[in-house]
């Protein structure tokens, strides 16, 4: 099994300016998702939608002597909006099922380095 | 530990530790000193004997603890500002020995109220007050809130820095009333935080609320003869109630709904000890800690799930929704007049409603299953299996759903 990171990059204004209705078809999207991944068996180990990159803070510097800026560190219209911890050995099945995410836009799929040793 | 020391640990501790902040004005020397006493008694009680008046012996030992650190620290030069503590109270808490026949005095209420200031967050209020009025050790208070021992150290010091340089009182009327009721919110907040789902071991849980309990029973003591209780009277019963479910509400690490529960694994007496601290608020003024007691006593008393008299929780939570107007307690009582009045009656109460996280459309799809509008239900389950971030209740949802 590998560990893949599933990021969701999106446009925040548009995310924001969605009614109760659309946010709802979103989340039910993330339940179809979430739902394919068990029957499919992909393991979902972690995850979550994050804030507003204007939430973010930027750290420079070193312990006991930082510089902490608001906002995010890549100044692009799409930001990263969620990610999911997904653990399968069928990365091919796995990108698949990211087609329900996907939609208009688009999502990244990262695979983890292993440092376990047992490699 | 020897039973006598672990006995003084959970009686005596918030005592002696009021009465050390009285006298050196500090909360890190005075905690440190007592925890040194304490670990000192740890080591001689086993082979000296139990002394006579163990208070008295601790107090002593964390005195002499004390003054040894504030030697060192003159030398350090290095020191906290002081707490604002009545010079009468400072020579009385100096002189108090608590020798035989000597009744030490309770400033434990001083303590209380001083970890419910408002310049602390309420999650670092109760973790406050658990390390220092209840004795609980650092340790434990930082399973209790899932962060490892370092962080809830650390958080534990920055709450005694920020509190450093405030009154070590008791103040009056309005504002006595309002730091109560902060105590009161930390004290349920500490005992919700013990029954959250997923959170740790049962037995855990139990514990932390077991010494919520004991905080709002300590405060009750030890508030002003003439202080109005109903507010914690309720609380007390509503906390109680919940406790006496502990034993039902997990089976083999899932947790049991209310409606599945084993009736006859409820702690009885807790149920009518909040029974009689209900019955003479019958006809108090609403609030939200009374009419929360008065639900889940309603479910207490029901012999049976069947029996439950849902139409008189529907008008506490009726009331309750109007008196807080929360989207949680409306979601809370959409359920219960589903259940008096039928699925349709209930989800016609959601409508609108905008609550983040996976309870809300939880609720709409097992209403819309009871309805019979599968298709609808499906939707609702996929919402609230895309909003859920916890995986065990996610792992359930994506089952009831498939049993559709």
């Amino acid at each position: 099994m590998t560990e893949y990171v599933v990021l969701l990059p999106g446009n925040e204004s548009t995310w924001e300016a969605a009614t109760e209705q659309q946010k709802s078809e979103m989340y039910a999207k993330h339940g179809e998702f979430a739902r394919l991944l068990a029957e499919r068996g992909h393991k979902v180990i972690g995850g979550n939608e994050l804030t507003h990159s204007r939430e973010a803070k930027v750290v420079r510097g070193e312990l006991d002597n930082i510089t902490v800026t608001d906002g995010p560190y890549a100044e692009t219209v799409e930001q990263l909006g969620g990610y999911y911890l997904v653990d399968t050995d069928d990365l091919d099945d796995l990108l698949q099922v990211c087609g329900v995410l996907a939609g208009a836009g688009a999502v990244e799929v990262r695979g983890t380095v292993d440092h376990s040793g047992n490699a | 530990m020897t039973d006598a020391l672990s006995g003084a640990l959970r009686d005596e501790w918030g005592r002696l530790l009021a009465l050390l902040v009285a006298q050196y004005r500090r909360l890190d020397l005075a905690e440190d000193g007592l925890a040194d006493a304490f670990e000192a008694a740890a080591r001689t009680w086993p082979g000296a004997g139990v002394p006579d008046n163990p208070p008295a012996w601790l107090l002593t030992a964390a005195r002499r603890r004390t003054t040894d650190r504030l030697r060192t620290e003159a030398v350090a030069a290095r020191r906290l500002p002081l707490l604002a503590v009545d010079a009468d109270l400072q020579e009385e808490a100096q002189r108090v020995m608590a020798d035989a026949g000597e009744r030490v005095r309770d400033e434990r209420l001083r303590l209380v109220l001083l970890c419910a200031h408002p310049s602390l967050p309420t999650p670092s209020a109760a973790a406050l007050t658990l390390r220092l009025v209840l004795g609980v050790p650092t340790e434990d208070v930082a399973r209790l809130f899932l962060v490892s021992t370092p962080t809830m150290a650390a958080r534990l010091t920055r709450a005694r820095k920020k509190l450093a340089g405030e009154r070590f009182g008791v103040p009056a009327g309005a504002e006595l009333e309002a730091r109560v009721g902060v105590v009161a919110d930390v004290a349920y907040l500490a005992f919700t935080t013990g029954y959250a789902p997923f959170s740790g071991a049962d037995v855990l849980r139990a514990g932390v609320a077991a010494e919520a309990i004991r905080l709002v029973r300590v405060l009750r003591e030890v508030l002003p003869r003439d202080f109005p209780r109903a507010e914690l009277d309720a609380l007390l019963a509503l906390m109680l109630v919940q406790h006496s479910r502990r034993d039902a509400r997990a089976r083999d690490g899932a947790v049991v709904l209310l409606a599945d529960q084993d009736r006859s694994r409820w702690h009885q007496a807790e149920i009518e000890e909040a029974v009689a601290l209900l019955t003479p608020l019958a006809h108090a003024p609403a609030s939200p800690y009374l009419l929360q007691a008065l639900i889940a006593a309603e479910h207490a008393i029901a012999a049976s799930s069947a029996d439950t008299d849902w139409s008189r929780i529907a008008d506490r939570y009726r009331e309750l929704d109007e008196l807080t107007g929360s989207p949680v307690v409306r979601l809370n009582r959409a359920v219960a007049v589903a259940e008096a009045d039928g699925p349709l009656a209930g989800l016609r109460l959601l409508d609108g409603l905008v609550l983040p996280g996976h309870r809300l459309p939880t609720a709409r799809a097992e209403l819309l299953a009871r309805a019979g509008r599968v298709e609808d239900a499906r939707t609702a389950y996929d919402e609230a299996i895309g909003r859920c971030r916890n995986l065990a209740e996610r792992a359930h949802l994506i089952e009831r759903r498939a049993r559709l």
